[in-house]
């Protein structure tokens, strides 16, 4: 990277610092995550800058393949090594420590003793994130046992109060059956249920509701931002779905082939979309009762392959307006053209109100 | 002429009391001790050159209902009527549940279905071109070689594929493509009638609505009639012309797409439109939200099946199960109620 590029990011981290209201949790700086393959180097997670701050919800936003998830397996130290490489700087606040999350081996007790307790996470699918000859009772306390010192019947208390507060009925006697018995919605429950366990400062959700019903889903968001709301926890939630997290999030980054292109408010992400990927998103969503014979606007074209990612700004194949300023083959800056309104694309300028 | 050979002039196809039982084997005589009950009783019409879509919670019996239509499951009871535009072996109207050989053959090349999931919907050992050629080798006994290669390459192009990737393997292309390939390889024999079962829901956003034009602009070049399964309302009520409601293998309610999310006659409808999430931060809508999940299919409640989980529920509901009504020139719905309740429409934003 050259000087004058890695100064201008530097510039924007300290103004994306500016627009926060709440101290810092987790930070992402420059994060890389690339994987070695016989075919070349997959760039998944490219130079990405992300803060989530304390008790707030931060939506992650885009495409399969667009490094979304990658993201989140680097946080929590999942990312296979090799053929996995993370690079760049994971910084975790706590009691005015900070602890970078990519120096600690995987392994190692002090991140195990993070992982589960401190940050969390949810997985997509809930028929295969639950282990099928385990007792749901056995899998909420084994998480209890590994990071609290308590007793096997306290665990047990703990997961029946758990399992009420998600939502199961009769947790009293359900706590002693297997997964197989849960409908979808309800292991998803369970999956929240062992997230919560240990009241983590930070839960993150990777789809937590695609595999799920749209009847269902409605309740398992509400779910997951009342008790985000309760625990104080904050909340990285992770999905495709831009009419998803409308309800939930306070703060939306886009993410397009490993990298961020527009962070913001999650009101001015739905009311002033700047970049072109975002709009398109959102247009690419039905809404109800809205014109119905009308064509979608999509975002045309597809996602590049993993290998060929284009050279300079990297929506540019895929961009109605590369012609209007000619620069489509050189790096686009990460702008604020509106205060905490953050964007990567060269149809906009800095704004003066710094 | 009667009216009623009018009316099969512009109905297509016809389902009446279509039911679809599997049964629970057990024991070591595998005797059979109850029934999945997937779909249980549908009447419904489809109209020529029109788009139904048929909405409802994994588990209801959509794709099964849709299976039945194309045979990929015999039908346990009720007639599904089928009505070609021109006649086909001199015969204007067949029962699906009964025809075989032949004929069966013959209406084969009329209704054709599009999988959901296009990662294993094309055999991955077969090249683009072999999947294209696999239903001319059974149907287009006429056509030469060079007839049906040119056919192939029309239709490539036709679904936005370069001709020149016919010799690739499904692998090499991304969802969009193969269930390009899929759509190609459903329409190239020119049916009439198409079964969607959830053509996109294992597709991005972004693609989706690609897919979707595609669609629609096929079925007005060909004049193609869709059934189109999905559990995405928005969706649905987006491309449909119909809308059907489907609940534990019955239809709840059946209308035009916008009168059904202005005016709901049902309140299962009703909760699966405010379960809708809303693509607007600022709106603050009151969900409804189900209790429970979906009773099991081989074990549905006595009376209305829905009255275990409604919040309108009253004693009629447990005891008697309503029919499918006409409650208003043409929108049904099968709710003791329908008359007297007032359900909140959707609301605006949602996605």
């Amino acid at each position: 990277m050259t000087d004058a590029a890695e100064h201008s990011r530097q510039n924007t981290i300290k103004r994306m610092d500016k627009s926060l209201e709440k101290d810092k949790l987790l930070e992402l700086k420059n994060l890389k995550t690339y994987f070695d393959t016989p075919e070349g180097t997959v760039r998944a997670v490219d130079g990405l800058d992300l803060v989530i701050p304390q008790d707030t919800s931060v939506a992650l936003v885009g495409e399969s393949g667009c490094g979304k998830s990658v993201t989140a397996e680097s946080i929590m130290g999942l990312v296979p090594k090799p053929p996995g490489r993370v690079m760049g700087e994971i910084l975790y606040h706590r009691n005015d420590e900070v602890l970078d999350l990519t120096e600690l081996e995987e392994n190692s007790d002090e991140y195990c003793d993070i992982r589960g307790n401190e940050i969390s996470m949810i997985f997509q699918d809930p028929m295969s994130s639950l282990n099928p000859v385990y007792t749901i009772g056995n899998q909420v306390m084994e998480i209890l046992l590994r990071h609290k010192d308590i007793t096997k019947s306290e665990a047990r208390q703990k997961s029946i109060e758990l399992l009420d507060k998600v939502g199961i009925a009769n947790a009293e006697q359900r706590i002693d059956d297997y997964p197989h018995s849960f409908s979808g919605g309800m292991r998803q429950r369970v999956v929240i249920a062992i997230g919560l366990a240990c009241n983590p400062r930070l839960l993150i959700a990777d789809e937590p509701t695609t595999a799920i019903d749209v009847t269902i889903e409605a309740g398992i968001l509400d779910l997951i931002k009342s008790l985000q709301e309760e625990y104080k926890t904050s909340l990285l939630l992770i999905t495709h779905n831009l009419g998803v997290v409308a309800q939930i999030a306070e703060k939306v980054a886009v993410m397009y082939l490993g990298e961020i292109v527009e962070y913001g408010p999650i009101k001015e992400i739905y009311h002033s979309p700047l970049h072109p990927y975002t709009r398109g998103l959102l247009q690419a969503v039905p809404v109800l009762g809205r014109q119905q014979k009308e064509k979608f606007e999509t975002v045309r074209g597809m996602v590049p392959d993993p290998f060929e990612i284009p050279a300079g700004c990297r929506f540019s194949t895929r961009c109605d307006h590369k012609e209007e300023h000619g620069k489509a083959d050189k790096v686009p800056p990460f702008l604020e053209p509106e205060p905490g309104h953050f964007v990567k694309c060269w149809l906009y300028e800095e704004s003066d109100n710094k | 002429m009667s009216s009623e050979s009018e009316e099969h002039n512009n109905v297509i196809l016809e389902l009446k009391g279509l039911k679809k039982y599997f049964p629970i084997k057990r024991g070591v005589f595998q005797r059979t001790v109850g029934n999945i009950k997937a779909v249980d009783g549908v009447d419904l019409a489809i109209n020529r050159r029109e788009t139904v879509g048929l909405v409802g919670e994994s588990g209801c019996g959509k794709s099964t209902l849709g299976g039945s239509i194309v045979k990929i499951y015999d039908a346990t009871e009720g007639e599904i009527n089928y009505y070609p535009q021109e006649k086909i072996n001199g015969f204007q109207e067949f029962d699906l549940t009964e025809v075989e050989g032949e004929e069966l053959m013959a209406l084969r090349k009329e209704i054709q279905m599009i999988f959901q999931d296009p990662y294993s919907s094309l055999d991955p050992r077969m090249s683009v071109m072999d999947i294209l050629k696999e239903p001319y080798k059974f149907h287009g006994e006429e056509k030469s070689r060079t007839q049906i290669r040119e056919e192939i390459e029309q239709w490539m192009k036709k679904v936005g594929l370069r001709t020149t990737h016919l010799n690739r393997y499904p692998h090499k292309f991304s969802g969009g493509q193969k269930q390009r390939i899929a759509v190609a390889r459903a329409l190239c024999l020119d049916p009439n009638f198409l079964i969607a079962d959830e053509p996109v829901s294992a597709l991005d956003v972004s693609i989706q609505g690609q897919i979707i034009n595609l669609l629609k602009d096929l079925q007005e070049e060909m004049g193609l009639t869709y059934l189109f399964i999905s559990h995405n309302i928005s969706l649905v009520e987006r491309i449909s012309d119909r809308i059907a409601v489907m609940y534990l293998g019955r239809l709840m309610e059946v209308a035009e797409g916008e009168e059904l999310i202005n005016n709901v006659l049902h309140p299962y409808t009703e909760a699966l439109l405010s379960a809708v999430p809303i693509a607007d931060p600022e709106v603050e809508k009151e969900r409804i939200i189900l209790p429970g999940d979906p009773p099991s299919p081989s074990d549905p409640p006595q009376g209305c099946l829905f009255h275990t989980r409604c919040r309108y529920a009253q004693k009629i509901c447990q005891e008697e199960t309503p029919a499918l009504n006409e409650v208003k020139t043409d929108h049904k719905a099968a709710c003791h109620f329908a008359e007297e309740l007032d359900l909140q429409s959707a609301a605006p934003e949602a996605v």
